[in-house]
């Protein structure tokens, strides 16, 4: 063989081996299998502890962590566009409860947004670089500021503005455990007070409650700023995550993982006692969220209409709790 | 018998990968959905524990492995003879390539999942390549008259 030949041989052959690399890019870094279910499997229900289920969000996209304003009429969340790679998938929205339509505010790695307590603007992870970092912006005019200069762990996420300390508090990893930690408004004194995360302040108190690995299972607890105490409120064999508290803190509503393909809203009293399933079926619900209106706004894939769930649309739904005895 | 032991060593470094690559990536790999696996909101959220998880090195970079492989030998036994005659430019470009596009992929030049275990997945067919065959050559041997 000439060297010509060998040259062309050798390159026609790189390119080939060059698409098999490439065609195998999009899919082999997957690692979630989604399960082959009917799209009748998927009706949104809720129990009798609960009424006037109703959808709120109806976009192509994954919409999670519905943050509600404080005057209860708007509703900041979070899509995920399965366009998009990466962290670039992620866009925050803003939307006025009870009418259509929906307004981007940030876009390209903006996620888990949650309102200053002003109603003003509202806190989020900014997961542009590889280490995301907590940013602020502002619901008029936009921008996006950072809250401390660079990241505080290797994963800060989960922000909220924690009214009793005057600091804000969010979930950051450092090295294989996720930790709850605070920075002062303007982002100084980064301070670690547990391990833990998705924490969410008590509304009036200063404590927290936050989700906390025990054994192989999530367990909701609360956390007592002043005295440093946790006590731990869930203890079953399930994955109990994303806890909330009420407006008026008596509440804490929360997500419990039934079986790999099933998760539903529980709401307990803030003590742990009075647990009570809101929703029902075999639908995945996640991330809830109380509001001022009474109403507990989450997550589900209730109505996917993908036979095979390819792709779970997720949409923001609302459910009035029936908090009787 | 040259032929037949090309054959034989064909099948063995560059068919047999390839097939190994294919077939890990037709029957074990999962559904494309974009960036799953990206953020850990996505898995915390959706703690679908899928046990493919436990082979991830094996599914996602296995292939990459054995594509390499092959692509190495290939060229070097059986273009060029033997890893020396391969021009510079084309050995850079073997060698240089595929872990250049997980730093393109990591910044999002590119699309696809920057994965430290492609890189290691590479370097370890680079390196596996190249002491199976730092002394191989399977081109006739010219005979030198005293």
């Amino acid at each position: 063989m000439n060297l010509k030949r060998k040259f062309l041989l050798s390159w026609l052959t790189i390119l080939v081996f060059g698409i098999f690399f490439w065609a195998s890019t999009p899919s082999r870094k997957t690692t979630y299998v989604p399960p082959k279910k009917a799209a009748t499997d998927l009706l949104p229900a809720v129990t009798p502890d609960a009424k006037e289920l109703t959808r709120i969000t109806n976009s192509p996209y994954r919409d999670f962590g519905a943050s509600i304003s404080p005057d209860s009429k708007k509703i900041l969340y979070y899509s995920e566009n399965p366009d998009q790679t990466g962290t670039e998938g992620f866009h925050i929205y803003l939307q006025t409860i009870g009418e259509p339509g929906t307004s981007p505010l940030l876009t390209n790695g903006c996620l888990t947004p949650a309102w200053t307590s002003d109603g003003t603007g509202f806190y989020f992870k900014y997961a542009v670089a590889k280490t995301p970092i907590i940013a602020k912006s502002k619901i008029a005019g936009g921008g996006i500021s950072y809250v401390s200069p660079s990241n505080n762990g290797e994963n800060d996420g989960y922000p909220t503005f924690f009214n009793a300390a005057n600091k804000i508090i969010f979930e950051t990893s450092i090295g294989k455990s996720t930790q709850v930690a605070t920075i002062e408004p303007n982002g100084l004194n980064f301070t670690i007070l547990v391990t833990g995360a998705k924490p969410h302040p008590h509304p009036s108190e200063n404590r927290f409650v936050y989700e906390s690995e025990v054994g192989a299972n999530w367990q909701i607890f609360t956390y007592d700023n002043i005295k440093g105490q946790q006590t731990q409120l869930t203890s079953d064999n399930y994955q109990n995550s994303f806890p909330r508290y009420s407006p008026d803190g008596k509440w804490i509503v929360y997500r419990k993982r039934i079986n790999e393909n099933v998760a539903h809203i529980f709401i307990m009293s803030s003590s742990g006692g009075k647990v009570k399933q809101l929703t029902t079926g075999n639908t995945w619900n996640v991330s809830p969220e109380y509001g001022l209106d009474g109403y507990i706004y989450f997550s589900s894939n209730a109505g996917n209409s993908d036979p095979y769930r390819r792709w779970d649309n997720f949409d923001i739904w609302r459910l009035k709790p029936n908090l009787s005895e | 018998m040259i032929q037949i032991l090309k054959i034989k060593l064909f099948t063995l470094h560059v068919l047999l990968p390839l097939l190994a690559g294919i077939i890990v990536y037709l029957f074990f790999r999962t559904t494309p959905i974009i960036a799953f696996s990206f953020l850990k909101e996505s898995e915390i959220i959706f703690k679908y524990e899928s046990s493919s998880r436990d082979f991830q090195f094996f599914i996602g970079s296995f292939p990459d492995f054995c594509w390499l492989y092959a692509l190495l030998s290939m060229q070097s036994e059986f273009i060029w003879g033997e890893i020396k005659n391969i021009p510079l430019p084309i050995l850079f470009f073997l060698y240089a390539t595929p872990i250049f596009t997980e730093i393109l992929q990591h910044y999002n030049f590119i699309k696809g999942t920057s994965d430290n275990a492609d890189v290691i997945a590479y370097l370890l067919a680079i390196i596996i390549h190249y002491i199976f065959h730092k002394n191989k050559t399977y081109e006739p041997k010219t005979q030198v008259s005293s």
